[in-house]
């Protein structure tokens, strides 16, 4: 009787505390669920508050992707820029208003005049190939002028694709791609689907998911053990640097090329040999490396959060000034100008 | 060592079976001291040798207090110890801010002085163990408390793990007895020490912690938030140093209570508050009584003793004149006691003023009520009216002691005052929402049940499974957070 009583109280307040978890917004449940065609997506409308080096607080829109809803058909005179691209993008640092998308938009109306929108497509972790899979399945069918896909070294020549039982994943065949989709066949996606109504609910579940994730990243020693734990060798924390594009990356960025709407932004600093071969296939690049560094000279480090003292993503100053940036190098991009042309002697 | 970490609880698990395993009482008494000491060593151990002199500097003052008839003596000895635990105090906390002062000063009337400022971390918990040395000493010297004749039992005293950096400022008089004869905690304690732990890390770690990542966010930098962003972190504040200090302070009771020793109760739903005066008495309990016993009553009966020479012709008008001066010279040092800066000067001054404007105003300098007695509809509209602006008035005042600058106060009341509205109001408006009831219903309950301890009522399997919950959720939001430090850790 006794065990039967300290089970059922453990397990109301255990659902107690996850009802309070997520209403005061210390921890939600997985924003995410593995569409069989799509692989992770967002859910629409979900309600998000994250604490990392900087803090966000924002909300899916009801397509499933970040930022205001904007529907897949454009109006007249609208003109659109998707972004992809990591957790960069993603922006979950700042709030809405802060990320560098809304300079973006206000920049490129001041300048080229008309209405602008920049769309939010950014997943954590996403390296090349998932974005190209999910511009290809998701994105795209957005109207668009302008695609940017914001990448840096690992995210070009990844070392390996991420969780590839619960990811479509990109493959060649002969001279094009094609999209694998049978991860949804996979025993951990079966998995997945089974214990998805708990996790997609549960705030504790997805704290116990986090713990485990610090587990994997061989942090549980620092975590126990504070000051005391042994210090990690560097280069178990920082990978190795990329020396050349991976074939697949080659021929996405081939493929990227043949539309004149993408873009590539380099956010990190490449080396000469993996600047050359991306140049060697064609793609339009804008590198940040010059913006970035211009911060750097006059003493900003653009990754250093002044409240926390973390070093990570791009702090507020520098959305601000790559949200100027990227639009001043996209009004200098002849297809744009000639879009916007277009329109105001359409509207004449 | 924080309260909130891994490494705390991996302490605690060795210190309390180790404690109990000690037969003898003098055994546990001197393991219970070096485990603080090891505790306090973690932060860093060359503050041990402060700690080590202020235990025995005051052990052997209050030895010769104890010794000597010769009221000069007396007077000399007491005036000994106050300097060297307010020298401490003072060189340590307070010797930047009086020195930054003296050169605006200076600089004021057109004179240069080069900069006196000294690169020093303040020790952890200075502020509280020279107060629980310092009433030692006074206690012993008004012939209140025999003075201890066991140097260990005092070294614990000033140096007691779980009330080391942050109180409650415990009086001699309660813990010394219990130090003398340490015994091992009975069924009653540990079960107690349970409840408060797991209800402290609660309060702590789930309102606390998680509030202050909203509040350290935006009051780190307010220019990027908006006027219900700023209203919004300023309530959160108020939620998180209430959930923080009282959190902190039931983990502090609960941990000594498994150890055998009983620790005061330092808050009493200071929210629920309808005035002023009854807020301070339900507010960080031990401090306000020490400033009560040790600073307002001597500086209120020499303010009277001052004013008695103006001959004035009631009692009720030397103590109209008496009380404002004394109350708001009180609070000004209670909020410099916080912090050394302009902004906890101010916090004080506020306090001190609401204060004197309740006693002399409001009641007419009539004795304020704790009791509350309400009757019809009438009778709670003033209990409600009383507690929302009573409360008002304490955010107001927290606004002061959380900013860090007097200009960054000054430019979240603009905001306030030029309210700019925010597309993400909703959302905060909602999140305090929660806080907030979550920390009322806590103390409804414990306003109700006139307990702490409240979950014992329930079965033991019951109050075993709502504990065991509440710890594995922490510990799993422990793992993947950092860690804040206690708010009350800086003083």
């Amino acid at each position: 009787m006794r065990i039967v009583l300290f089970g059922l109280s453990l397990l109301a307040a255990l659902i107690v505390l996850d009802v309070y978890l997520q209403a005061s917004g210390i921890q939600t449940p997985m924003e995410t669920r593995i569409d069989p065609h799509l692989g992770p997506t967002y859910i629409p409308k979900m309600p998000l508050t994250r604490f990392n080096e900087g803090f966000y607080v924002g909300s899916t829109n009801r397509y499933g992707y970040m930022g205001p809803a904007i529907p897949p058909r454009s109006t007249q005179g609208e003109h659109r820029v998707l972004l992809l691209g990591d957790s960069y993008v993603l922006g979950h640092t700042v709030l809405p208003r802060h990320h560098f998308a809304r300079r973006l938009e206000s920049r490129l109306e001041e300048t080229l005049g008309g209405e602008f929108h920049a769309l939010n497509f950014g997943k954590a972790d996403f390296n090349l190939w998932n974005m190209y899979q999910y511009h290809h399945d998701f994105a795209a069918a957005f109207d668009h002028d302008v695609t940017l896909f914001l990448v840096d070294e690992n995210d070009l020549a990844p070392s390996q694709q991420i969780a590839t039982d619960l990811y479509p994943t990109v493959k060649i065949a002969g001279d094009s791609l094609m999209i694998d989709r049978s991860f949804s066949k996979s025993g951990t996606y079966r998995f997945y689907k089974r214990v998805d109504p708990l996790l997609s609910h549960s705030a504790i579940l997805r704290l116990a998911f986090n713990s485990y994730k610090m587990v994997k990243r061989g942090e549980l020693a620092e975590v126990l053990l504070d000051k005391l734990a042994p210090e990690r060798s560097l280069a178990a924390v920082t990978p190795e640097p990329a020396r050349e594009l991976p074939e697949l990356s080659r021929v996405i960025l081939r493929r990227l090329a043949d539309d004149q709407r993408n873009i590539l932004v380099i956010h990190k600093k490449l080396t000469p040999e993996l600047l050359e071969e991306i140049a060697a296939t064609g793609v339009p690049v804008i590198d940040l490396a010059a913006c970035l560094d211009s911060l750097l000279a006059a003493g900003h480090d653009p990754y250093l959060w002044p409240v926390t003292g973390l070093r990570g993503h791009w702090n507020h100053a520098t959305h601000e000034i790559i949200g100027c940036f990227l639009a001043d190098e996209l009004n200098s991009q002849p297809q744009l100008q000639r879009l916007v042309s277009q329109d105001s002697s359409t509207a004449n | 060592m924080l309260f909130n970490s891994f490494i705390f609880l991996a302490f605690l698990a060795a210190v309390v079976p180790a404690t109990a395993a000690l037969r003898h009482p003098r055994a546990r008494a001197l393991f219970l001291l070096f485990a603080s000491y090891a505790f306090y060593a973690y932060w860093d151990w060359r503050f041990i040798t402060l700690l080590v002199l202020a235990s025995v500097v005051d052990y052997a003052i209050g030895r010769k207090l104890g010794a000597t008839q010769d009221a000069g003596i007396r007077r000399r000895l007491l005036l000994l110890s106050c300097l060297s635990n307010l020298g401490m105090l003072v060189f340590f906390k307070y010797f930047n801010f009086f020195a930054e002062g003296a050169q605006a000063a200076a600089a004021s009337v057109g004179w240069h002085v080069e900069s006196w400022q000294l690169r020093i971390a303040l020790p952890l918990g200075i502020s509280f163990y020279t107060f629980r040395t310092l009433s030692y000493i006074i206690d012993v010297y008004r012939r209140r408390l025999m003075p201890t004749d066991s140097l260990v039992d005092y070294a614990l005293f000033v140096s007691f793990f779980p009330m080391l950096v942050a109180g409650p400022i415990e009086r001699a008089g309660n813990l010394l007895p219990q130090f003398a004869n340490l015994k091992s905690p009975s069924r009653e304690q540990i079960r107690e020490g349970m409840a408060l732990i797991a209800l402290g890390y609660f309060k702590k770690v789930l309102i606390g912690d998680a509030a202050g990542r909203v509040v350290d966010s935006v009051f780190g930098q307010p220019e990027l938030y908006r006027s219900p962003e700023l209203l919004a972190a300023l309530l959160l504040f108020t939620i998180q140093i209430y959930a923080d200090f009282a959190g902190y302070s039931n983990i502090a009771r609960g941990i000594a209570k498994l150890v055998g020793v009983d620790l005061m109760k330092n808050f009493e739903q200071p929210y629920l508050s309808r005035s002023f005066s009854e807020f301070w008495r339900r507010w960080h309990i031990s401090l306000s009584r020490w400033i009560w016993d040790y600073l307002f009553a001597p500086l209120i009966s020499a303010v009277l003793r001052m004013i008695s020479r103006l001959q004035l012709p009631t009692v009720e008008q030397e103590m109209r004149l008496a009380y404002p001066l004394a109350v708001i010279t009180t609070m000004l040092l209670c909020g410099l006691w916080h912090g050394a800066g302009y902004t906890f000067l101010v916090w004080g001054g506020m306090h001190g003023l609401f204060l004197a404007f309740e006693r002399l105003v409001v009641y007419r300098g009539r004795p304020i009520p704790m009791q509350r007695r309400i009757r019809g509809f009438t009778g709670r509209l003033r209990f409600v009216a009383g507690i929302i602006t009573t409360q008002a008035l304490v955010v107001l005042g927290w606004l002061f002691f959380r900013a860090e600058s007097l200009d960054q106060a000054r430019y979240i009341l603009r905001q306030f005052v030029h309210w700019q509205g925010s597309e993400l109001t909703g959302r905060f408006a909602f999140m305090v929402l929660v806080y907030a009831l979550v920390i009322l219903l806590l103390d409804l309950v414990e306003y109700r049940t006139k307990s702490e301890t409240y979950l014992l009522r329930l079965r033991p399997a019951v109050a075993a499974g709502i504990c065991t919950a509440t710890m594995f959720v922490v510990c799993l939001y422990l793992a993947t957070t950092k860690p804040l430090p206690f708010v009350y850790f800086q003083f």
